[in-house]
């Protein structure tokens, strides 16, 4: 995976324990094609000059306007601390893009965006995309936070459903009181006639979740109950440490064959393999993305994407990992052979 | 013959197998499975399934199908090692600064040295074994119970891989890190000749062992390998659960030869802690193993049983 060495062009700390950076090349270039919805991983070095450990985050920006990429940052551990140090024009070193959360406004005509916190930044991804390119998609988000003023992204959010009459808004803030004359503003917990009041009709929806595991597992109970199919649900879970419980909790509402199969990076492809409603998705109990927002454990990613790898391998038949035969060409290799040593 | 190289466990991984070029996939498998087990039971790896058995706060938990195996097992050999494997030690791995994944442990120049007592006083006093309760899946252990499977884990792994992935084959061998899972012939029809490896030149090996024909585990145990320094204080990885810190004895390595390859790591490892005299005596009881005792300035000793296998350089 190429690495891109980008700067800081801008860092916002506006929002209370967020900070959002935008990253440009040296020349202002496009830096690389992604969809809405995926992440990338990053590194920096530190104010004693080392270099961070990289870490996943999900993209929130336009895939059509890729000059620059921005990233949405809850801030918590030492990795996301260092971030505040950072100053404009500071070098950050970026992979990817990964991930299968994506969305894809063929196969998806109606998509309900259901975020959470900091889980809306795949979805802001979404929506930057569905405005440049005037799509005649019918998208609904839901986006709950706790305050006003924890709002990532809120001005904004405000904005493009203000620009394309597509785009439906529904906020959410938990622990704050209030009323609002304002039908997209809410001042409680989303429930289920609360969506379903939201979004109407549910059989032609696509619910696309994103969030702590907590408000997912809320959500997924929401959506079950108004007699959404498992197969309208698509998820990413941002979390520090996914929950054990959850993943059992996901088996006992049926999605056991998928979810026990691959530890790591389930896609939605693998789900769709089992049902009619083929759509693009992924989640797993410990999910790349589960640590999006965490102490994002070095050899958690480099776990996810060696299974990665080696799952589209298994899917595709192709071989991207080097495969020796006894007689290879041009140059030849001799066989290992077996020997035992301290280990 | 194809092989597949790739790291995982912390160390090298080497499949090689007798198939078809149109079977490759099966070696793709193979090294998912090591990755999935690896990321569902490292100790190294935060919020995976023995990171939770470890930190929950329930003493009753259901685990999935292959950590109540791996418990079973674990359990298994602590009792046919009569308490000398000890998966339970994790407690004073850690307070001898073996925290992190070994090519993560920085030269611990700025660790202190550990209070031996202390760590003695922790380690016996922490819950064991024998409080472990298993019924199916579910399992009954007390707060504290903290498990690694470091020492029974690349075992496991390549048994499995022998057992369900490489079941069409015949003809294949398995290393995790040295540890290995042989089986079958060589392509010119004789059987695998496995390298031991010289502890004190660790770049040669001494002897071969060839399996014959067989399916055979072999693994070894050192004290040479994964040693660290914390201060002043030297340490390795092999530690004595009768004490609670990292073995002393005069044994460099064990070999040993067994019809697993967990059981061939679970031994290797027990014969290390015990020692020359009582490591033999243990290996000489069981009717599936061998072993080959490297000790500092003697002669290699070998069980009975190993002269079947050996095979000079």
């Amino acid at each position: 995976m190429t690495e891109y060495h980008l700067n800081i062009k801008k860092i916002d700390k506006n929002t209370p324990g967020i900070v959002i950076l935008e990253l440009v090349n040296s020349k202002n270039e496009p830096i690389f094609d992604f969809e809405p919805g995926q992440y990338v991983m990053i590194s920096y070095k530190n104010q004693q000059g080392q270099d961070e450990d990289k870490h996943a985050f999900s993209i929130a920006s336009s895939p059509v306007k890729n000059t620059s990429i921005r990233l949405g940052i809850r801030v918590g551990g030492n990795f996301t601390q260092g971030l505040l140090n950072l100053n404009p024009n500071q070098e950050i070193i970026v992979t990817g893009p990964y991930g299968n959360f994506i969305f894809d406004e063929k196969k998806v005509p109606n998509p309900v965006f259901i975020a959470g916190g900091i889980g809306i930044t795949p979805f802001i991804s979404a929506l930057n995309y569905v405005v440049d390119r005037d799509l005649k998609n019918k998208v609904s988000l839901i986006y709950s936070t706790r305050t006003v003023q924890g709002t990532a992204f809120f001005s904004e959010i405000s904005n493009l459903g203000k620009i394309n009459p597509n785009i439906s808004v529904l906020f959410s803030f938990t622990e704050e009181p209030g009323v609002s004359e304002d039908q997209r503003i809410l001042y409680q917990r989303i429930d289920a006639p609360i969506i379903k009041n939201f979004i109407g009709n549910i059989s032609e929806k696509t619910f696309f979740i994103c969030g702590p595991t907590p408000f997912m597992k809320a959500m997924i109970n929401n959506l079950l109950s108004l007699g959404v199919k498992k197969n309208q649900i698509k998820m990413e879970e941002f979390s520090m440490i996914p929950d054990n419980n959850f993943g059992q909790y996901l088996r006992n509402i049926g999605y056991a064959l998928s979810f026990a199969a691959v530890l790591f990076t389930i896609s939605f492809n693998l789900i769709s393999k089992t049902s009619a409603a083929s759509t693009k998705k992924n989640y797993n109990p410990i999910s790349v993305s589960s640590i999006n927002q965490a102490a994002n454990n070095r050899l958690i990613d480099v776990q996810a994407a060696k299974n990665k790898a080696l799952t589209e391998q298994i899917s595709t038949g192709t071989q991207t990992v080097p495969m020796f035969t006894s007689a290879p060409t041009p140059v030849p290799m001799t066989a290992p052979r077996p020997r035992t040593r301290v280990s | 013959m194809i092989w597949r190289e790739f790291k995982a466990l912390g160390t090298d991984i080497v499949i090689t197998v007798r198939l078809g070029a149109e079977q490759q996939n099966i070696l793709v498998e193979a090294e998912k499975a090591v990755i999935d087990f690896e990321t569902k039971f490292s100790r190294f790896i935060i919020g995976n399934e023995l990171f939770k058995l470890n930190n929950s706060s329930h003493e009753k938990q259901v685990v999935s199908k292959t950590m109540a195996e791996l418990l079973k097992e674990a359990r298994h050999y602590y009792l046919e090692t009569k308490n000398i494997f000890d998966p339970t030690i994790i407690g004073s791995l850690e307070a001898v600064g073996y925290d992190k994944k070994f090519d993560l442990i920085n030269s611990g120049s700025d660790r202190k040295k550990p209070d031996l007592k202390k760590i003695k006083e922790i380690f016996l006093s922490r819950p064991k074994m024998d409080d472990l309760k298993i019924e199916g899946r579910t399992i009954r252990r007390p707060l504290g119970f903290k498990l690694d499977f470091g020492g029974i884990g690349k075992g496991y792994i390549i048994d499995f891989l022998s057992k369900k992935i490489l079941s069409p084959f015949k003809d294949y061998w398995i290393s995790a890190g040295g540890d290995l899972i042989v089986s079958g012939y060589q392509d010119n029809n004789s059987g695998w000749d496995i390298g031991v490896q010289d502890p004190l030149r660790s770049e040669r090996d001494i002897f071969y062992i060839n399996n014959k024909g067989r399916k055979l585990g072999v693994a070894t145990s050192g004290t040479i390998k994964r040693t660290g320094k914390v201060g002043n204080f030297s340490w390795h990885h092999i530690i004595d659960p009768r004490s609670g810190l990292p073995v002393i004895n005069d044994v460099l390595s064990v070999t040993v030869i067994s019809s697993s390859a967990v059981r061939a790591d679970v031994f290797a490892k027990t014969v290390l802690i015990l020692g020359e005299k009582e490591g033999l005596d243990f290996i000489e009881n069981k009717n599936d193993s061998a072993c080959l005792i490297f000790i500092k300035h003697k002669k290699p000793i070998f069980s009975k049983r190993a002269n079947i296998f050996l095979k000079k350089i």
